[in-house]
């Protein structure tokens, strides 16, 4: 293997930005807050759309063998009757399951693309501005 | 029977192929050999895997091998099969990197991590796909034998055909700096932008960071970081999202530079990626990276955003750096290969499963 010699690379660094005068920037991760604070309009509001589909995410997938409650009898029984229709309800939530997790799947790339517009109607927005100025 | 378990197995995911590749192999050695998971992803070849609940009932010297990387349904019932008992141990997400983003994901880290120290005294043997991976298994109170396999990664892949599109418009002149991993607290993709912002301001304007990875349940922390990356005047940051994979081989072949602030891998397939098309790593010594880097790449031992901008400058700059970089990253790149990790498996299958 080749000698790279990383304290040696690390110490030439340190000088030459100390030489230089290099400053880092004092924006931090931390400084950035977790959530966007702009409300978008009294109907859609982007934080409850987001918060939305996080409380939904764990329910995209229905079980249909859920923990069976009660006693030991009444759990047997359950267990039974579940075994008998399985055929049917299993059939029925695969189905279902293939269709949350579709229509889970198109509903989360909507922020993306609300994030993507804004963007650009932000860019096109200014650009208006500065055109409207020059034709001023 | 040789059977593996695992609790989801998806297209194109690290532990999947690995499954695969691995089923290949017992195969080969003349074995009935069948993968088993929960959640089936639907774009795998045919025959790939079957569903868990088909999974049929074992006897005394059927062996099962359990692919364990998180919470599940299956850890505790692993832990009472009457068979033999195998965990191949891919590393858990401390729960903390997470919870701010994906509470649900956290617990489930929580919960897989008290169910993995429940293992403990019920598997006859374990692979862990690093020797940091086996630490964190002794860690848990694991006395069973422990080996170290790394992770088969399928290098005929990346020979495929890129998006020669996407490639030529990457090629312009602007330096690509590549992050691949899935937006998720512990990967720190932050640390790379604040890295990438200092690099851009103070060394190369004409720079772009792409950012690979699929932000799925962890979309409020994609959306913080491009508030960060907009904050510090960082232009031309990439968030690629879910992408098809010949655009990932564009991506990865039009890379400067490699960079990794991840702070924990159980193994990081990434890295080993961008070894295979030569691209120079930095990275930051954490949890499995070192192990991985093998004496290959740069390896930094502090986060600073700055510093780590000058090295990263340094190594695109550096014509001899670079090249013994990549030099190194070769050479530790045999390690890896797919003939040494196979011979291996069938050595540990005969000596430890058999």
């Amino acid at each position: 293997m080749s000698t790279v010699n990383v304290d040696e690379i690390m110490n030439q660094i340190r000088a030459e930005i100390a030489q230089k005068g290099l400053k880092e920037s004092d924006i931090k991760f931390e400084d950035i807050p977790m959530v966007n604070n702009d409300i978008f309009g009294d109907v859609y509001n982007y934080d409850e759309f987001s918060k939305s589909l996080d409380m939904a995410r764990p329910h995209v997938a229905v079980n249909a063998s859920p923990a069976l409650h009660g006693n030991i009898l009444s759990k047997i029984v359950k267990k039974v009757l579940r075994r008998l229709i399985a055929y049917h309800i299993e059939a029925i939530v695969d189905e279902q399951n293939e269709y949350n997790k579709y229509t889970f799947n198109a509903v989360s790339m909507l922020p993306d693309k609300i994030d993507e517009y804004e963007m650009r109607i932000e860019a096109l927005e200014k650009r208006i501005s500065e055109l409207e100025k020059k034709s001023n | 029977m040789i059977v593996q378990v695992l609790p989801t197995i998806s297209y194109g995911d690290a532990i999947g192929n690995h499954a695969i590749a691995l089923k290949k192999c017992i195969k080969d050695l003349g074995y009935k050999t069948e993968i088993y998971a929960y959640h089936v992803d639907a774009r795998l070849p045919k025959g790939t895997a079957k569903r868990v609940k088909n999974i049929p009932k074992f006897k005394k010297d059927d062996v099962v091998i359990y692919h364990m990387s998180t919470g599940s349904h299956f850890n505790n019932q692993f832990g009472n099969l009457k068979c033999k008992k195998v965990m191949i141990y891919h590393n858990i997400t401390p729960p903390e990197f997470l919870e701010e983003y994906n509470y649900d994901a956290s617990e489930n880290c929580r919960t897989g991590l008290a169910e993995l120290v429940n293992l403990s005294d019920k598997v006859d043997y374990c692979i862990a796909v690093s020797e940091f991976n086996k630490r964190d298994l002794l860690a848990a109170g694991f006395k069973c034998k422990i080996d170290v396999l790394p992770i088969l990664i399928s290098y005929s892949d990346y020979d495929k055909k890129p998006n020669e599109i996407l490639l030529e418009n990457l090629k312009d002149g602007v330096t690509n700096i590549l992050f691949t991993g899935r937006i998720a607290g512990n990967k720190k993709q932050e640390d790379v932008i604040a890295a990438f912002a200092e690099y851009q301001k103070h060394f190369n304007p004409k720079s772009r960071l792409i950012l690979i990875g699929n932000d799925g349940g962890y979309e409020k922390y994609r959306r913080r970081l491009q508030r960060f990356a907009k904050q510090l005047g960082a232009h031309d940051v990439k968030f690629t999202g879910h992408i098809k994979f010949n655009a990932i081989l564009s991506y990865y072949r039009a890379a400067d530079l490699f960079l990794c602030m991840s702070e924990h891998e159980g193994f990081c397939v990434p890295l080993v990626e961008a070894m295979y098309f030569k691209k120079p790593i930095v990275a930051y010594a954490s949890t499995a990276i070192p192990e991985t880097l093998g004496g290959g790449g740069i390896v930094l031992q502090e986060k600073n955003p700055l510093e780590t901008a000058a090295v990263m400058d340094k190594v695109i700059r550096d014509e001899n750096l670079r090249n013994a970089i990549i030099e190194n990253q070769n050479k530790r790149l045999e390690d890896f290969s797919n003939e040494v990790i196979i011979e291996r498996f069938k050595e540990i299958l005969k000596e430890n499963i058999l």
